[in-house]
């Protein structure tokens, strides 16, 4: 896997081996100010809106959204894609859940969120887009900049030390329907996860 | 099928990913490589990881051959995973818990599952380490390992299995106390397993590995165990669900027991019924003992006598339930 981590502009851009030509944007953002707007613009489907809004308190650290990245990759190539389109099916693939809409009203933004990822997927066919539309960004530099023209919030570096600040156990345990006996050993929980993650919808 | 063609169907499923056979099976083939699925390259690029591939077989209907290949890939996957968190801990004797490889990634639609690489690889004879699998240290091979280190002459009186020699005696308890825990160990997490309701179905000592963890010692415990409380900083994982299955059922958990007592036999045929069987027993007694003395319920203990009660009887007539009558 190719990981480059920019620590200048705060982007992260990574790439599977497995999917060579699929670049995969990630930024975290703090104090966002405009989660209902954003979610308003999503609800109407404004198509400048295309990317993944990310709920990250539901993650432990990045190797669990990489784990449910490279899970929906797997499952686009096996032509398993649930939900409409792949932006959606990147939240849908962190839940444990299989309603689509419950899915996303949990891992994806939240009226008042403040700590949000947003993700873009590059070089990856979608169905239904309509690719005649040339008004929209197509390179990893135009997603970053227009992505920082929709998020009013503090761009932070997305990496496992900001994530795990971020980290909602609570709502970890809620979500993933863990019980109570939760593990106490966060190596123990990140696999448990993991595993949920890779036998979702099965 | 070849093992060339699966190898070739393997790398169209994995594009880009090194892949170096370590065993193959009747149903699926293990592969290890370096590279992990999705996190970035570690600078030692020392580690390893485990793909279990389950090929479509030419000679199944192609319909049912995806619906076998799906249901074995998630059976074993979700075993795995329903393990993991059972087990809150690695502590196989305070917690209750079974160690296995986590699940890393899976395809299930093409019958692959990547796992944790778990043990390390043993010395071969001349002291030298090689990365190879026939060197891993399963149970197996660290027993033979230790069996070779045994004088031949003892070797021979072994043979004549009602005169054990107080020499023999000494030289394997003394040389062994190590193993007796270590053995007792995994006859307590194979009693984890058991009350989890779950059989392995395939329990051998290739498919128990050691993973170095000098941290661990048994403590807190009073079980028959040496004063050295050391298994050689081992902790026995687990692995290869393949067979395995959620059970209750009392003659499920004795033949598990009993095809592991069979295949300790045809593996160490020499030290497998005075030393290794019995000390495995004790251990799964054990499991059952902790069990029942956390929980404050009795059950345990009767549940654990039910079952051994059935092993006699699972010893004489063999794994297959008559059907007659």
């Amino acid at each position: 896997m190719s990981f480059n981590l920019n620590k200048s502009d705060k982007s992260l851009i990574i790439s599977f081996k497995q999917f060579p030509d699929v670049e995969i944007l990630i930024l975290l953002f703090s104090n966002v100010r405009n989660s209902s707007e954003i979610k308003e613009n999503l609800l109407s489907s404004n198509s400048s809106y295309n990317y993944s809004f990310i709920n990250p308190k539901n993650l432990l650290n990045l190797e669990q959204l990489f784990s449910s990245i490279y899970k929906t990759l797997i499952n686009y190539k096996n032509n398993e894609v649930k939900s409409k389109t792949l932006n959606s099916e990147f939240i849908f693939q962190l839940s444990p859940n299989k309603n689509i809409f419950d899915s996303i009203k949990r891992f994806g933004i939240a009226q008042d969120l403040k700590d949000l990822i947003v993700l873009k997927a590059l070089n990856i066919e979608e169905k239904e887009i309509d690719k005649t539309d040339h008004s929209q960004p197509n390179s990893l530099q135009d997603h970053y900049k227009h992505i920082l023209e929709i998020v009013d919030g503090d761009l932070i570096e997305p990496n496992d030390e900001n994530i795990s600040k971020i980290t909602d156990l609570d709502l970890i345990r809620k979500n993933y329907k863990l019980g109570k006996e939760i593990s106490t050993d966060k190596q123990i929980l990140l696999k448990e996860l993991i595993g949920v993650i890779q036998l979702k919808g099965y | 099928m070849s093992r060339d063609l699966i190898e070739r169907k393997a790398l169209l499923l994995l594009p880009h990913i090194p892949l170096l056979v370590v065993s193959q099976g009747a149903e699926a083939i293990i592969f290890q490589t370096s590279v992990h699925p999705y996190l970035p390259q570690l600078t030692s690029s020392d580690s390893i990881y485990i793909i279990k591939y389950r090929p479509s077989k030419p000679y199944r209907h192609p319909i049912l051959d995806k619906q076998i290949t799906k249901h074995r890939t998630l059976n074993e996957s979700k075993l795995l995973l329903k393990l993991l968190s059972l087990s809150n801990s690695n502590d196989i004797i305070n917690d209750g818990a079974v160690l296995t490889p986590s699940l890393i990634a899976t395809d299930i639609p093409n019958g692959l599952i990547w796992l944790q690489f778990v043990g390390h690889f043993l010395n071969d004879p001349d002291g030298v380490n090689q990365k190879n699998f026939n060197n891993i240290s399963s149970l197996k091979n660290y027993l033979w390992s230790i069996e070779k280190k045994i004088p031949l002459h003892i070797h021979s009186n072994l043979k004549e299995d009602d005169i054990i020699s107080q020499s023999l005696e000494k030289s394997i308890i003394s040389i062994n106390y190590k193993i007796k825990n270590l053995l007792t160990l995994i006859g307590i997490e194979i009693a984890n397993l058991h009350i989890f309701d779950i059989c392995h179905g395939d329990l051998t000592s290739s498919n128990i590995i050691l993973q170095k963890n000098s941290n661990y010692i048994l403590k807190g415990i009073n079980i028959d165990i040496e004063n050295d409380t050391d298994t050689d900083g081992y902790l026995p994982y687990l692995i290869d669900f393949g067979l395995s299955f959620q059970s209750n059922l009392i003659e499920d958990k004795a033949v598990d027991l009993y095809l592991l007592e069979k295949a300790i036999i045809s593996t160490h045929p020499l030290f497998a019924n005075n030393y290794y069987n019995v000390w495995l027993l004790n251990g799964y007694k054990t499991g059952y003992q902790l069990k029942s003395k956390k929980l404050n319920n009795k059950s345990y203990i009767n549940q654990h006598k039910t079952i051994i009660k059935r092993l006699d009887l699972v010893r004489l007539r063999g794994r297959k339930k008559s059907m007659i009558g």
